[in-house]
This record gives structure tokens, C-alpha cells and sequence, in this order.
């Protein structure tokens, strides 16, 4: 009977080592193979000439690095305003007029220690603040800038408009509060909670009227799409039948927004910072521009609910239309915001339900009327 | 009143905001601009070396030993050179209504703050002249 032969054995380990190299090598080929492969596949269809575009237009133009842009310009906007409002004179040192302030006090708040509370959950501490920043950004998808250059809705583009875009914007702009009343409550503070609640309350008492005041111009369009509203808009401009309508969007949107005179939840005076007290950092520049990335949608949306969005001057391009109605009317946010005092929480549920509400729903159904009982406007009011 | 006259009010806030905003700010665009400060305002001193006697009439009424004579330093023909302390001056003026030559003056300049306390010290050569050297900031030279 063979004996057990060891250097025999020893001689084979050899092989078998090699085959398990062999084996390793596989599979580091396969996952290789897969990733180029699946690299490739991205690359094919991005080069399709549609997609492209669409990439261009997501990612550039009047995608992210446009809106930023336009959230660096804003905040800066904002804050000459505020500051001319008050008689003062807004940033001045850095760069021209000051426009460069936003970028010093970006790098100081991002270069400053992020403190994460003892009692805070730390996971969905350091995560919330990016998500309302995402959630507040992507609804920015969704607004008609140009009857070609827009991310959804391109004639001819693989990405149509949706049918249902406004209603998808304020789905979006209801996780808002949502997002504030859990920042609130995973700080571990009872200011931030206090705040958060009173950002539940806002929405709570603001979205009805907003929605309400945004049905007036898709019931006129006959369609709840951001871009039949404005492209129904080339007679006539919402406004001029929707005037209070207009007024009640502004002010809900303001209210939803939490700026000033409906800053309740972020009263410095009574709870420290609101559902904000505990971010620090990082954190906070992200929900500090979430905030003006909101006050300029709700800008967006009253252009192309109740100021014709792209239709105006013929000669322009329509981005160029949009934005200048769009800096006129963030103008007149700010205006707004900066010339009323705080409202308490019943006051502000009191003002939007017990006005806001009744008004915006008059002037919808006085409209109503109006189409049917002066001839002639109907095809001026669907965009002839 | 009632709710057409808070709408009115409303209105009424916003057309003042809104005029508010044109307007030219009131605040001053202060290491560059200065606000004008009247004639008698008790700021730095001025020293005219011709008219100074050496007498040490405003050394000895200063209630905070903020001045310091050097008789020896001489330009004219009895004059001496003063150092004035600004870390300790309380611009009282009693050095300058001491003064009976007219050699000592407050001037309307109070802005007078800098990076070192020796530099507060205000030797001969700074006190006797207003000249400094003009702020610039985008090409335009103020003051």
C-alpha cells in the first residue's frame, strides 16, 4: 500500500497555488470586463445626440450649475436689498460690490468645527440638511425656462414634459417642512423641536391657499403642466385676471418659505435659531441655501404660473424673458419680506385660512365666470 | 378699518419699503468716507511748533500725564518738540485751553486707532502735521 507521500503532495501545492491564482485573476478580469462594459453602455448612450442634450441642459444650462449660479446671485441680491430696505449698504469689501461676500462666508462656515449635539441621532443628523438641500434643487426641473432650452420638456427631446409638473412641485415642496420638523427632532434640543413643529404649522397652514391660488392658472390653461401654463400664456398673462390670486400665492409662498413676517419658525427673538439652532458648519450653509434655493423657486413659479414664464419681449430669448421677470419678481419677495414683524403661529394659520383661502378661491371662481359670460376671452385665456 | 383698511395699511408699508430702497444710504462708507464732524470736535492735536513757547503750560494741566516735553529738541527759536500719548489722552482739552500761544489746536480728526500702542504715541513729526497717507481702494484715493 502507497504511503502517504509529503514531498509528492508538496510538489502538487504548487499547481494548486497557481490555480487559485489563476482563479483570483478570473475574477478580477470579469469585474474589470463588467465595469468597462458597463462604462461603455453609459458612454453609448449618452453619446445619442438627445441625451446629450439632455445632459448639457441637466447639468449646465438650466440645470445644476445654473441654478447655482443663480443661488450665489441671489443671496447676494437679497442681501443688498435687505440692506438698501434698511438703509444700509449690504456687503461692500469683497469683490465687486460685494460680490464675492457670499463666497468668504461660505469657505468661513465650511471651514468652521461642526458640532454634532450629545443627544442628536447622528446618522440623520448628517444626512438631513443635504437632503432638503437635494429635494428644494430638483424641483427646479419642473420650471419652463425656454420653450426649447429646459430640462424637461424639449420638443423633439427623449424627456418630455410630465402632464402633471406643478402637481409634482409641490409634492416635492411638501418634504420641506417635513425635512425641518425631523432636523428639529434629531438635534436633541427643545428649541430645535419647537421650531420644527412651527415649520409643520407653516406648511400646514400655507399650502392649502398656495395650491388653491395655483389652480386658478391650470384651470385657465386647462392643464396642470408648468409648461402648457406658460405656453397657454402668449395672449394674456395670468395676472391680469388672476390679480388675487397672485397677491395669495406670494403670500403663502412667503409663508411657506419661513422668511420674515412668517419667520416664526426660526425666531431668533423667542427660539434661538428655530429648528436650525443646532447646525453648525457645513450644515448649516446647506439648509442656509436650501432656504434661497426655495425663495427662488417660489420666484420661478409665480413667473410662469401668473407672468407668462418665457412670453414676452419678442426679440429676447425666452430664458432671458424668464429671468427678467423672474429678478422682478424676487424683487417684490424681498420687498415683502423685509417690510412686515413677525406673525405669532395662530396668526398666521388665521391669516391663510381665514383670508388667503376665501380670496384665492373668489377670484378663481369670478374668472370662471368671466370666460364663460365675456365672449371673446376664452381664446385669449387658452393662448389663441 | 377692518380688512380694507389693513390692506390699505399693507400697501401703504409697501410703497414706503419700496421707495425706501432707492434712496442713498444713510450709513457712511466709513474707513474711506467720513462723516463731517463739526469744528469743535475735541479730536487729535495739532502742535504749531512757530507759535510754541516751551512754557510746559499744557504738561502741566493735563490731568492724565498724556504729554511729554523735550525742550531740547528745538526748530525755532523757543519752541520744543511734544509727544502725545493717545493710550492715555481722555481729550479733556484743558492742554489746549491752557495753551496762551495758540500753538496747540484739537482737530476734528478721531479715527486715530492703529496696530501698535508705540504708534499711538504721536512724536513731533505726527503731531504737528494732519498729513497721512490717503486710503485707496479700487483706484479711488479717499481723504
Amino acid at each position: 500500500m502507497q504511503q502517504f507521500d509529503f514531498y509528492l503532495w508538496l510538489s502538487g501545492l504548487w499547481d494548486w497555488i497557481w490555480g487559485v491564482l489563476l482563479w483570483f485573476w478570473g475574477i478580477l478580469k470579469w469585474f474589470v470586463i463588467w465595469i468597462l462594459d458597463v462604462i461603455d453602455g453609459i458612454w453609448a448612450l449618452v453619446a445619442l445626440p438627445e441625451n446629450f442634450m439632455f445632459l448639457v441642459r441637466a447639468i449646465l444650462m438650466p440645470g445644476l450649475i445654473f441654478v447655482l449660479f443663480a443661488l450665489i446671485f441671489t443671496v447676494w441680491y437679497t442681501r443688498k436689498i435687505w440692506a438698501r430696505v434698511q438703509d444700509r449698504r449690504g456687503p461692500t469689501h469683497v469683490g465687486k460690490y460685494g460680490g464675492y461676500q457670499l463666497f468668504a462666508d461660505a469657505i468661513k462656515l465650511m471651514a468652521k468645527e461642526t458640532i454634532i449635539p450629545l443627544k442628536a441621532k447622528r446618522w440623520m443628523y448628517r444626512i438631513l440638511p443635504s437632503l432638503l438641500l437635494v429635494i428644494v434643487l430638483l424641483t427646479f426641473a419642473f420650471i419652463p425656462w425656454d420653450p426649447y432650452w429646459n430640462i424637461l420638456g424639449a420638443p423633439g427631446s427623449a424627456f418630455p414634459d410630465l402632464s402633471v409638473s406643478l402637481v409634482l412641485i409641490f409634492a416635492l415642496l411638501t418634504a420641506v417642512p417635513v425635512f425641518s420638523l425631523l432636523i428639529g427632532w434629531v438635534s436633541g434640543s427643545k428649541y430645535s423641536l419647537i421650531g420644527g413643529f412651527r415649520a409643520a404649522n407653516n406648511q400646514f397652514a400655507s399650502e392649502i391657499p398656495m395650491v388653491i391660488s395655483s389652480v386658478g392658472p391650470a384651470m385657465l390653461a386647462g392643464s396642470l403642466s408648468m409648461f402648457s401654463i406658460v405656453a397657454a400664456q402668449t395672449s394674456i398673462w395670468y395676472v391680469v385676471l388672476l390679480p388675487v390670486n397672485f397677491a395669495t400665492f406670494l403670500v403663502a409662498s412667503i409663508a411657506s418659505v419661513g422668511t420674515f413676517p412668517f419667520d416664526a419658525p426660526v425666531a431668533d427673538s423667542e427660539i434661538i435659531f428655530g429648528w436650525r439652532t443646532e447646525l453648525s458648519g457645513i450644515y448649516f450653509t446647506v439648509v442656509y441655501f436650501a432656504e434661497f434655493a426655495e425663495q427662488m423657486l417660489y420666484s420661478a413659479l409665480m413667473v410662469a404660473l401668473f407672468f407668462g414664464g418665457f412670453n414676452g419681449l419678442p426679440f429676447l430669448p425666452g430664458i432671458v424673458n424668464f429671468l427678467i421677470k423672474w429678478l422682478v419678481i424676487y424683487f417684490l419677495f424681498t420687498l415683502v419680506t423685509s417690510s412686515f414683524y413677525r406673525l405669532r403661529q395662530d396668526q398666521i394659520v388665521h391669516l391663510c385660512w381665514k383670508y388667503l383661502l376665501p380670496l384665492s378661491v373668489l377670484n378663481v371662481v369670478l374668472v370662471m365666470f368671466a370666460v364663460v359670460y365675456i365672449p371673446g376671452l376664452l381664446p385669449l385665456v387658452i393662448g389663441g | 378699518m377692518g380688512f380694507v383698511g389693513n390692506l390699505g395699511d399693507i400697501f401703504r408699508i409697501l410703497k414706503h419699503v419700496f421707495r425706501q430702497v432707492f434712496r442713498r444710504p444713510f450709513t457712511y462708507f466709513y474707513p474711506f468716507e467720513d462723516r463731517p464732524y463739526p469744528e469743535a470736535t475735541r479730536g487729535r492735536h495739532i502742535h504749531i511748533r512757530e507759535k510754541c513757547t516751551a512754557c510746559a503750560q499744557c504738561v502741566r494741566a493735563c490731568p492724565v500725564a498724556a504729554i511729554r516735553i523735550d525742550k531740547e529738541d528745538k526748530k525755532f527759536e523757543k519752541d520744543c518738540a511734544l509727544y502725545f500719548d493717545y493710550t492715555r489722552c481722555i481729550f479733556c482739552g484743558d492742554c489746549v485751553s491752557a495753551c496762551r500761544f495758540e500753538a496747540l489746536f484739537h482737530t476734528p480728526i478721531v479715527d486715530i486707532s492703529e496696530g501698535d500702542r508705540e504708534d499711538l504715541v504721536y512724536g513731533p513729526d505726527k503731531i504737528t502735521t494732519l498729513d497721512r497717507d490717503p486710503l485707496e481702494w479700487r483706484g479711488r484715493r479717499f481723504r
